[in-house]
């Protein structure tokens, strides 16, 4: 009796102050300090962010175009980010701001995106603030008239520039044209000396007097002619005078016809070749490819696999032309089929997740307490089960 | 091993398995002072073992170390929920273990209580897991404390307190708070009998033993953490920690609320009493049978019984820190004794009541249930039900958690940073130690920097705790730069070259921060930022590779004086990654050859790092540079001394627990020095050398537990005993 008397006093004891401070149980305060951005799921009494002043303005100042924000109440080092073209546009500057004020220059920047934020504020945003325009800030022309300027220049939109005057002279703020400053001005039979066009002497009267690459231009009647460059033409040279084709199927030279598609040219014969690969893999997969040349395998032939990464790997196919591809990420795969150093055929294998990325789930957990509560009980049932089992035994015995 | 004694491991096991499974589905657990991810084992996160970070918060490197070997066998995702499953059965088992076995059923009740109580509740739902495992140690360490304070001059005792101690340091605060409940022990241990003072004397010899061989096995973490201490301790004044973690006014008055064992610096958490309208009835049942297990127990062993009150109050005072009549001794302690302040959040001492509540409850319960002439089955329900009803949210815990699976975009940045096999570092943006993450399955979203265990590379850790009186309380040069860079951002047009200093190869962007854009800046702008490279673009981060960056070594044609204001904006020509070095370790590199006349590593400006055994000049205050005159080694001078403590606490362990014949002793000092060796080559990493930790401390524990060997039972200290 005295024990149960001790235990109710005790109990009360502890009673009082538990019973007493029940009258506050609700209502978390929690902090929104930043870095610590508290999501408290009783947030009833959570302190409001603070509001704080933004303003933008734009002014010229001795021909510079000066944007400022003003952040007001809210502290040193808010965090200004600038924008052309909304939220997701380029990022035109960014900084903090000191002294409430954050500078920047620039001009003819319309529709300006603004976001201000900082530690225990709400962010600010405004959107489509223009700066001033260039020419509303510009400086006083340099000109009115060409007389402003010098004679060899002339006035242009307010400044002085030089005449443009490739083939001639400046006089008073105007080009006069000389009669040729080329050959290429005067007529076949003329040269161009000292801006005035003259006969041309004769030249040659044979092709053996001009050099391999000419031949000796004798205009009808006329006894002597002049050394013209021989007409070139596709796929051939100069010799002796005169054009001689190559003769070739497919080469690099001037004029050489190139392959088809699908064909490269090697040793001024078109060959073509082909990678076989499956289109499509799975990240883990390790797909096997033939390289073919002219139809036959391509044996010990170089490729190179460029994985989704951009990193690049250089092998040999083995006697039969084939070689393995491992998709070990996922993305886009280039293969390419090199014969003597040059690429004959480039294909392109995607690899895919095994499965799509898949969300990240949300964040509520499933409410488990009832069935793990019945577990527990159950726990305790079969222990005093067990505890009661040996009681009965022991009492037996 | 007796039924009863099986029977009760399989409750335990049983009850955390239950307590675990809303964490058994795919993902990790993430806290807000927890993180994992599949990088958490690798050996960048043995940065205190290498000595490039203090230990301050405890030893728990050696368990982090068994948890890595743990990790390559079961992924690292099913380790860390094994670690919490562990630390929740040994929170009961431990409790009910150090209780005598004549206590019968009653020390379920022990071991509920101790294992389901509002402390173990918030401290599991904010991630701290050493001060738990710490907390699940108590319990067995005092009773083998108490067992050596009986016996000074038996062997098994000693060792046991010794290691058990040693194991509870696993977190700095848990084995503090247990050194004070020692202290108590020994206090009414000597005022038991009239013949104190000679008591006294008898014990002061196996006392200073016992503090030896525990001030040796700890030595490993505590002697860097002294070394480091100075160069990356900050402290902020104590009114300023009393300002961020003072107690809160929830509520419950802060006594009423430490009281019922509940109370945290940080709001937000929901406990069961929050959603049981009538959870003051089981606790005051609890508080009753405490206060009879009290008066029952003064009866019986008063010593016994004011040595649990004594924890029961001093618990109470120093958890209530400023806000309790000790105030002016907290304010004091931390003026005087900075490091004081890893007391800042003085809920952790919450933990001696719940030990108190649940010693005393048990003892009342089996006063109760031995007074009791029937219905004792029905009594014992009763009462191991109230623990279980005071603490139902343990189950689902409320839905506050679930496991996390990191977003796909992670996934593919981290894919691609680990295809990369440069030795360099990530950094993170915004730079906030704690921020939050929406993508988190848990009602709490406040997690510190998840990316450090995500991603395979370092990543470099804002260390600013950003309270509102208190911003870092962390030496942090680098993050000052970084914090330089960032806020003259608008005028940078360097950014490659200003990040190399800090070895950062790597640039992730989070996109879910507001102020995310005004990071962004200095990587992605309209026509682009010189050798910055958007790698990936995912649908929460952007990924930068920064094309300058392609290892921690660096050769400069200057010494790098002056500040690092000079940096910005100026072509930094006289750096370059033209150096040819051998890796030996993580922290010790054999430099063959520079490009230039300095030589700067760009990992750690420690002031250990030592280079031919010259200390390091301060390049533009970031990071450490040494005048480069012909090949040697560049190592952390602190990291020779961690290892040699580290492997002779390890040697010391084992030879406690089988306490070796000469030869056997002999063999055991001379295994240190190829373990010294091995380790030093990083030929025994931080898994191997956990793989090895666990198999002979595990070995030699089985050893020990049989009795071996029997001569050494008696006369240990040759003291007299009793």
């Amino acid at each position: 009796m005295k024990l149960i008397y001790i235990l109710a006093v005790m109990a009360l004891l502890f009673a009082i102050p538990a019973v007493s401070a029940q009258s506050s149980w609700y209502g978390y305060n929690c902090q929104g300090y930043y870095g610590y951005g508290y999501s408290c799921i009783h947030d009833d009494n959570a302190e409001p962010k603070k509001q704080m002043d933004v303003a933008f303005t734009s002014s010229c100042d001795g021909g510079v175009v000066t944007n400022v924000i003003t952040v007001l109440d809210a502290g040193d080092e808010a965090h200004v980010v600038v924008k052309q073209g909304g939220e997701a546009g380029d990022i035109i500057t960014a900084g903090d701001t000191e002294n409430d004020i954050f500078t920047f220059n620039g001009c003819d920047v319309d529709g300006l995106y603004i976001k201000v934020t900082q530690s225990g504020y709400a962010r600010k945003e405004m959107l489509g603030e223009d700066t001033l325009s260039c020419s509303s800030c510009a400086p006083p022309p340099e000109c009115v008239s060409d007389a402003d300027c010098p004679s060899a220049e002339r006035c242009l939109s307010g400044e002085c520039v030089n005449v443009p005057c490739e083939c001639g002279t400046v006089q008073n703020h105007q080009c006069v044209a000389y009669e040729c400053c080329s050959d290429s001005q005067c007529s076949a039979n003329e040269l161009c000396q000292n801006h005035i066009c003259n006969p041309k002497p004769a030249e040659c009267t044979a092709d053996a007097q001009c050099a391999a690459d000419k031949y000796c231009n004798i205009p009808a009647g006329a006894a002597g002619g002049t050394c013209d460059d021989v007409t070139v033409g596709d796929c051939g040279q100069v010799e002796n005078h005169a054009f001689v084709p190559y003769g070739y199927e497919c080469g690099p030279e001037a004029g050489c016809p190139s392959c088809p598609q699908g064909a490269v040219c090697i040793d001024h014969t078109c060959k073509s070749g082909d990678v076989s690969c499956p289109t499509t893999g799975i990240v883990g997969d390790t797909k096997t490819c033939t390289a073919t040349e002219g139809g036959q395998a391509c044996a010990n032939c170089d490729y190179e696999v460029t994985d989704p990464s951009g990193g690049k790997s250089t092998k040999k196919t083995d006697e039969n032309g084939n070689f393995e591809l491992s998709l070990d990420m996922s993305g886009a795969y280039q293969v390419t089929l090199f014969k003597d150093g040059q690429a004959l055929k480039t294909i392109q294998v995607e690899a895919f997740k095994k499965s799509g990325p898949s969300e990240p789930e949300k964040p509520t957990a499933p409410d488990m307490t009832t069935p793990l509560l019945l577990l527990v009980f159950l726990l305790i049932l079969l222990v005093l089960g067990i505890l009661y089992w040996r009681s009965r035994d022991g009492k037996k015995k | 091993m007796e039924s009863n004694s099986k029977l009760a491991l399989v409750v335990y096991l049983v009850l955390a398995f239950l307590i675990m499974l809303p964490l058994l589905r795919p993902g990790y657990y993430l806290a807000l002072d927890m993180q994992a991810g599949p990088n958490s084992y690798t050996d960048v996160q043995f940065s205190d073992f290498y000595g490039d970070v203090p230990s301050s918060y405890g030893a728990y490197f050696p368990t982090r170390m068994v948890m890595a070997a743990i990790s390559d066998i079961i992924s690292p995702e099913a380790t860390e929920k094994l670690q919490l499953f562990i630390i929740l059965f040994l929170c009961g088992a431990c409790a009910h273990f150090s209780l005598p076995e004549e206590h019968g059923n009653a020390r379920y009740f022990a071991g509920l209580l101790y294992m389901l109580n509002p402390f173990v509740f918030v401290r599991f739902l904010a991630g701290h897991w050493s001060l738990l495992l710490s907390y699940a140690i108590w319990p067995l360490a005092l009773l083998s404390f108490s067992q050596f304070l009986e016996k000074p001059g038996e062997r098994r005792p000693f060792v046991k307190s010794a290691l058990l101690i040693t194991l509870a340091a696993v977190s700095s605060h848990g084995v503090i708070i247990l050194l004070v409940c020692c202290a108590l022990m020994l206090v009414f241990h000597l005022l038991k009998n009239r013949a104190g003072l000679t008591n006294l004397l008898a014990l002061i010899k196996p006392l200073a033993l016992l503090a030896a061989a525990t001030l040796v096995l700890n030595l490993f973490w505590i002697a860097p953490t002294i070394m480091l201490f100075g160069s990356t301790y900050a402290p902020s004044s104590p009114e300023s920690y009393i300002m961020d973690f003072k107690l809160l006014a929830m509520d419950l008055p802060p006594e009423a609320s430490i009281a019922t064992m509940h109370g945290f610096w940080r709001y937000g958490f929901i406990y069961t009493k929050d959603v049981f309208q009538y959870w003051y009835v089981p606790f005051i049942l609890i508080a009753a049978l405490a206060c009879a297990g009290l008066i029952a127990l003064l009866r019986a062993k008063p010593h016994h019984a004011l040595f649990l009150f004594a924890v029961f109050i001093i618990g109470f005072l120093l958890a209530l820190g400023n806000g309790g009549p000790l105030s002016s001794a907290f304010t004091l302690f931390g003026k005087e004794l900075p490091i004081y302040m890893i007391f800042r959040d003085s809920h952790k001492f919450i933990g001696m009541i719940c030990l108190a509540y649940s010693m005393l409850g048990s003892y009342g319960a089996n006063h109760v249930l031995r007074s009791l002439q029937r219905r004792k089955l029905a009594a014992l329900a009763v009462i191991l039900l109230l623990p279980l009803i005071y603490n139902f949210g343990f189950f689902n815990f409320l839905g506050q958690i679930g496991t996390t699976q990191y977003p796909a975009d992670w996934v593919e940045a981290g894919r691609i940073i680990s295809a990369d096999p440069s030795e360099t570092s990530i950094l993170v943006l915004p730079p906030y130690l704690y921020s939050t993450y929406s993508w988190s399955n848990a009602t709490q979203k406040t997690l510190p920097t998840p990316a450090a265990h995500f991603f395979s590379k370092p990543v470099i850790i804002s260390q600013g705790i950003m309270m509102p009186h208190i911003y870092s309380d962390i030496k942090d040069v680098r993050g000052d730069y970084r914090a330089y860079i960032f806020k003259k951002r608008q005028y940078i047009n360097n950014t490659a070259e200003l990040l190399a200093p800090l070895n950062a190869r790597y640039i992730i962007v989070l996109k879910e921060y507001e102020d995310a854009d005004s990071y962004l800046w200095l990587f992605k702008r309209r026509g682009g930022v010189d050798n910055i490279t958007l790698v990936y673009e995912g649908d929460s981060l952007y990924l930068f590779r920064n094309e300058l960056v392609t290892g921690p070594l660096l050769a400069s044609a200057d010494a790098g004086e002056g500040g690092f204001q000079q940096l910005a904006n100026v072509s930094i020509d006289g750096l370059s990654q033209n150096v040819s070095y051998i890796h030996i370790n993580p922290v010790t590199y054999l430099i063959t050859g520079c490009g230039a006349p300095y030589l700067f590593y760009a990992t750690s400006a420690g002031p250990f790092m030592e280079f031919n055994g010259n200390r390091p000049e301060p390049w533009h205050a970031i990071a450490s540079t040494f005048r480069f005159s012909g090949p040697g080694i560049l190592s952390n001078g602190v990291f020779p001394v961690s290892l040699a403590l580290f492997i002779l606490a390890w040697l010391l362990t084992i030879a406690l627990l089988i306490h070796p014949q000469k030869t056997g002793a002999v063999l055991l000092a001379a295994s240190a020095v190829p373990l010294y060796i091995l380790a030093w080559g990083d030929i025994l990493g931080p898994h191997a050398l956990g793989t090895l930790l666990a198999i002979s401390l595990a070995s030699a524990g089985i050893m020990f537990n049989h009795g071996y060997p029997k001569k050494a039972s008696k006369s240990f200290l040759n003291i007299k005993c009793g």
